[in-house]
């Protein structure tokens, strides 16, 4: 490959393509195992603008970072499974050779990991770890790429990035790792990036700067994100849409204000509650989902949240709900007795008048707070 | 100067415990770890005592030192009036039934090849506390408070359960011996937020139920909020504020608290995450910890006196005690130093040397490896062996030469000497393996030290 | 800087290990039952006189403690006393017989990582497929299969059936390269397929536990190709207990091969060895001893200071 090739990829990259970044279909990731086929990803489907981004919202086990990591191509074992269609910019990640995806990795998209501890290899200088893929890609000399990796140290936070170009991971603090990451992940410029759980691993304080730092970065360099989280706090005040997982489905997916401001899928509902918040007394009781998440191998035949949810009711464990759109244009949910409808209030008053214990404890919750979520 | 002050102590016969003046101190190839300097605390009976901090601010420690595991450099752990850190091990260990913990992780704290009715049975058999159906009636009372059904979950071993309900069986078994006080250092970190809101309901209930003192340590400001009755926010091994959480999280009085507070994200997307007033910089490295205020490197409002002097806590409101000269309530802290006219040039870039991982990871373990205080001892240990053989060696070799013969060749040929060959015959194995292994115990000893 | 303070006070201590390595075969040599005055006078020995005269001669007289200072003293000079049997310095005994050892051993060594790494990589990389069970079928057969029952096979069909190598015998390197490699390919060839499989089992299991590890997905979300990540992100995580191990079988290779020495006839320091523990004659025994203790000593300081350049965390002592 000699340097032309190398920038008139990086041309395609923000011309030619009309219409989303990145376009999901119906994706699908199972794993075959000795007890059976796990579908962690059944059935996903989203679309991301350049300069969007997009927060993916779901506990462990809900298949939101091996959502991540198979759209990206990243997931090889001889036991994974992918189907449906995932796009990016045009070119169909399904099904492609993973040599086609290494072309696209690093220069169009990228991953952040969730732990710099383990992301970083500990025995490579930091300085080599991020100027590698700009030699491989860009085909930078030695010189350009020490100079390009010094700017990137800088650009995301990093003071005096000559004397920590060489330095080991190990001596850097966790906050310090991850904002090498962030700078390996932007070196080679891509257009689109992955964030899986990136703050999970770091102190509260340290949270708020990479956050920031991401934020920054994403305007500048007019990325498109996904933001992989377990926490609602997380992708509130930094996403455009959010797309909330459960069981390997994305069950409730909106415009980040009108998600929150109208929560229509019991199961957003039960974790947006479920958390303590600051502005709560001290000693408010919480309202835990009882049970726990589905196995993946053997799926409830209707809607997954079923098992937990305080609003059942006989259809919901016969037919899975489809992901339909709701009266605000934009916000889809999977739900037959969605939140805060006549149809969702009717269903919880019949299951607290059956003393189904979920139901009552919600309807208590509910009358505690006027003006809650129904 | 240690010491932080202790204001904000109550009537010391009106606690279950007392923490005075706690040091804990770990000692690594790369200096002395100031992992806790000076605290105190202490707990009412009943009351939910919340620790709070960022990962390095020693309240794990802090809890470990109270169940003296290991125990602290100095200071005193006063439960139910009896000094923890003076009493000898067969008296802790017949305290520590009163004085549970609980861990983070609740899947590694199970021992995985025993069902959950021994596991929660354990202590019971240990301490002989009645009968074989007194005790499996315990074990089945107290798996239902917990929510776990005993006729099913019983028999199964904990990889059979996800973590929440791991933690359910640790709870369990921390009630069974009816405990006064039950520490818990992150016992819901690790778990989802749906399962995390159970296992904090729980502990209210179980709190409620059993009449126990909770010390909740953990990392997550909204938890803590949420259990507490009362709130310590800690930093690098030291307290900055204490309160009752409401007024605490309303009015945060230190700097630091406040910063920890706005560092939070919230879930609501009108609320824009503004980058004003986030804590810049890294921990500093707690093997040499700024003077003065500790805070002080990152702090906004920091000036010189908090390089001179340490803030003593003091109390800002009722009940609201902070150790900061320029508390965001209240005034400023009186001058208790007689400050230096004239300029005075005060370090106020942030202290150069951070906490690497590897520190981190350093204090971890020596935090778990009781003997860790004694690295510097292994050094003369080997001297005294390599000494000792050598010793061996010399009296030997003076018993054989007065044999008068070539010491090795072992003849009876002068049998007119029967006592001294007597004694050459005793001496020469035992005193030439007693010389071998001494040495050889020796070298090791040096050599493996830090290899 | 650190690395050399490490490295210095680290030889010290090396040092005090050989002194007392030294110190307890000098020891252990003279507590084996048997007198060397009785191998060199034989039927003579019953002469007191002539005994006494003898050990005088040989200082076996004097306190134990003045003669190992004496033995210490010449050995530090390159002098480690005359062979009680056959009146040749035992310098000169080593000096003959380590030329062929220190070849194979160090032939053996190459030959077994050079072969081991790549297919090590090839097995881990490709786990579970046909490579890989093929690769570790090979493996264990050849750990399992005694050196000498192979080098038996070895020789019957390389020097009996076909001719191609001389089945006994070592030609020095004097001797021009192409008769001396000759002569020592078929213990060459029992050695390397030992160690390549221990060596490749190794290497293939830590390689394995290496690429599950989350800086090797980050690798290759970089989009580095396959052979960059192997060489450069995975090989050297991996290779701390390769080097260990690599490092503990240069001791044992240069004592150890005595069987080999004894089936091929080669003049090693191993059948030197036994010879002289055969013979009681302590002095090339100790000899012996020393110079194994002395190179495992300084092969596995080598090995510690390998470690400090591949493993950037182990660097920090005494920082």
């Amino acid at each position: 490959m000699t340097k032309p090739q190398a920038t008139s990829r990086v041309l395609t990259a923000t011309s030619g393509h009309e219409g989303p970044l990145l376009q999901v279909d119906d994706f699908r990731t199972h794993f075959e195992t000795p007890t059976g086929i796990v579908k962690a990803v059944d059935g996903v489907s989203f679309t991301l603008k350049r300069g969007d981004t997009l927060g993916i919202v779901g506990e462990s086990g809900s298949g939101k970072t091996v959502l991540a990591r198979s759209v990206m191509g990243l997931l090889t074992g001889k036991n994974v499974i992918r189907s449906g269609s995932a796009r990016y910019n045009g070119t169909e990640l399904v099904g492609a050779s993973e040599s086609q995806l290494r072309d696209l990795w690093g220069t169009e998209m990228a991953m952040v990991f969730q732990d710099p501890m383990t992301s970083l290899n500990p025995v490579l200088k930091v300085g080599r770890q991020i100027t590698e893929g700009l030699r491989y890609h860009l085909k930078l000399s030695k010189a350009e790429a020490r100079a390009q990796a010094r700017q990137l140290l800088d650009s995301v936070g990093i003071p005096d990035p000559n004397r920590r170009i060489s330095q080991y991971p190990h001596e850097l603090s966790g906050g310090m790792r991850q904002r090498v990451t962030i700078a390996i992940a932007l070196a080679c410029g891509p257009t689109l990036l992955f964030a899986d759980e990136p703050t999970t691993a770091l102190d509260v304080t340290v949270q708020a700067q990479i956050l920031d730092l991401l934020q920054r970065q994403q305007i500048e360099r007019f990325m498109a994100m996904v933001l992989v989280t377990h926490d609602l706090g997380v992708v509130a005040g930094r996403t455009d849409h959010i797309a909330v997982m459960y069981a390997g489905q994305i069950v409730e997916y909106a415009p980040t204000r009108e998600l929150f401001a109208n929560v229509l899928m019991p199961y957003t509902d039960a974790l947006l509650h479920s958390i303590p918040k600051l502005s709560q007394p001290s000693h408010t009781r919480l309202q835990s989902i009882g049970g726990r998440p589905p196995d993946l191998i053997n799926p409830p035949s209707g809607c997954r949240f079923a098992p937990r949810c305080p609003y059942v009711q006989p259809k919901c464990t016969s037919e899975m709900p489809p992901l339909q759109e709701a009266e605000t244009p934009g916000h889809f949910y999977r739900c037959w007795f969605p939140v805060g409808t006549d149809a969702g209030r009717e269903a919880l008053a019949q299951n607290a008048a059956l003393g189904i214990p979920a139901a009552v404890s919600l309807t208590q919750t509910l009358a505690d707070k006027p003006g809650g979520t129904a | 100067m240690a010491g932080t002050g202790t204001a904000h102590l109550r009537d010391p016969d009106d606690v279950l415990m007392r923490i005075e003046d706690l040091t804990v101190e770990f000692h690594t190839s790369a200096g002395i770890v100031h992992a806790v300097s000076g605290i105190s605390l202490d707990v009412r009976q009943g009351e939910t005592l919340g620790l709070v901090g960022e990962s390095g601010c020693g309240k794990s420690t802090t809890g470990r030192a109270i169940m003296q595991l290991p125990a602290p450099t100095s200071g005193r752990v006063l439960f139910e009036g009896i000094d923890l850190a003076a009493i000898d091990g067969k008296h802790l260990r017949e305290v520590r039934t009163r004085l549970q913990f609980i861990f983070q992780d609740p899947i590694s704290s199970l021992n995985p090849r025993r069902k959950v009715k021994d596991i929660v049975a354990e202590p019971l058999r240990i301490w002989k506390r009645g009968t074989e159906q007194e005790r499996q009636a315990r074990v089945t009372e107290v798996l239902d408070a917990v929510g776990l059904d005993p006729a099913v979950a019983g028999d199964k071993r904990p990889h059979e359960f996800s973590g929440g309900q791991c933690q359910r069986i640790s709870i369990a078994r921390s009630l069974v011996l009816e405990p006064k006080l039950v520490i818990c250092d992150e016992p819901v970190s690790a778990l989802d937020v749906s399962v995390q809101a159970q296992i904090l309901n729980l502990l209210e209930d179980m709190k409620a139920r059993y009449k126990i003192t909770l010390i909740f340590i953990a990392h997550d400001l909204a938890v803590v909020k949420n259990i507490s009755d009362r709130v310590a926010v800690m930093y690098l091994g030291k307290i900055c504020e204490v309160g009752s959480p409401d007024d605490l999280y309303a009015t945060p009085a230190h700097p630091y608290t406040a910063a920890l507070l706005r560092s939070i994200p919230v879930p609501d997307p009108t609320v824009v995450p503004s980058s004003s007033g986030l804590l810049l910089g890294d921990l500093p490295s707690p093997i040499d910890p700024p003077n003065g205020c500790r805070f002080r490197t990152r702090c906004p409002a920091a000036q010189e006196r908090c390089a001179l002097e340490e803030p003593q806590i003091r109390a800002v409101a009722e009940d609201h005690f902070v150790a900061c000269h320029f508390p965001l309530v209240g005034t400023t802290a009186p001058i208790s130093l007689p400050m230096p006219a004239g300029p005075v040039s005060v370090p106020t870039s942030p202290s150069s040397r951070t906490v690497t991982g590897d520190e981190m990871g350093e204090q971890r373990r020596m935090t778990g490896d009781e003997s860790g205080n004694n690295a510097g001892s292994t050094a003369s240990g080997s001297v005294l062996l390599i000494g000792a053989g050598v010793t061996a060696f010399i009296v030997c070799s003076i018993v054989q030469a007065a044999g008068g013969s070539s010491m090795f060749t072992m003849s009876f040929e002068s049998p007119d000497n029967f006592l001294l060959e007597l004694a050459m015959q005793v001496t020469f194995w035992p005193g030439w393996l007693a010389t071998v292994g001494l040495i050889g115990a020796g070298v090791l000893g040096l050599v493996d030290r830090d290899s | 800087m650190g690395i050399l303070k490490g490295a210095v006070t680290r030889l010290l201590k090396l040092l005090a290990v050989v002194l007392v390595v030294s110190f307890l075969t000098f020891s252990l040599t003279k507590l084996l039952p048997g007198d060397p005055v009785v191998v060199l006078l034989g039927p003579q020995y019953s002469n007191v006189e002539l005994r006494e005269a003898v050990q005088e001669d040989l200082g076996l007289n004097r306190p134990f403690l003045v003669q190992y200072g004496q033995y210490l003293g010449n050995a530090v000079q390159g002098d480690l006393g005359r062979s009680y049997t056959s009146s040749f310095k035992t310098t000169t005994l080593l000096k003959q017989k380590l030329p062929a050892t220190i070849e194979l051993m160090l032939l053996a060594q190459l030959f077994s990582f050079v072969l081991a790494v790549p297919l090590a990589m090839l097995s881990a990389f490709r786990s579970n497929s046909r490579t890989d069970k093929a690769i570790t079928t090979a493996s264990f057969g050849l750990i399992a299969l005694p050196g000498y029952a192979f080098a038996v096979f070895l020789v019957y069909f390389f020097a009996l059936r076909f001719n191609f190598f001389p089945a006994i015998g070592f030609r020095p390197l004097s001797d021009g390269i192409g008769p001396n490699l000759r002569s020592i390919a078929l213990p060459l060839a029992v050695l390397v397929a030992g160690l390549t499989a221990v060596y490749t089992r190794l290497l293939r299991s830590d390689l394995i536990s290496t690429l599950q590890e989350d800086f090797i997905l980050m690798a290759r979300s970089k989009g580095l190709p396959t052979w960059h990540i192997l060489l450069r992100h995975a090989f050297r995580p991996s290779s701390f207990s390769l080097i260990t191990v690599f490092g503990i079988q240069f001791g044992t290779l240069i004592g150890g091969a005595v069987i080999l020495e004894q089936f091929f006839v080669l003049p090693g320091i191993g059948s030197l060895a036994i010879e002289s523990i055969l013979k009681r004659d302590y002095l090339v025994v100790q000899g012996v001893v020393l110079v194994i203790a002395i190179s495992f000593v300084l092969v596995n300081f080598l090995i510690d200071i390998l470690y400090s350049i591949l493993d950037p965390r182990v660097r920090r002592t005494g920082a």
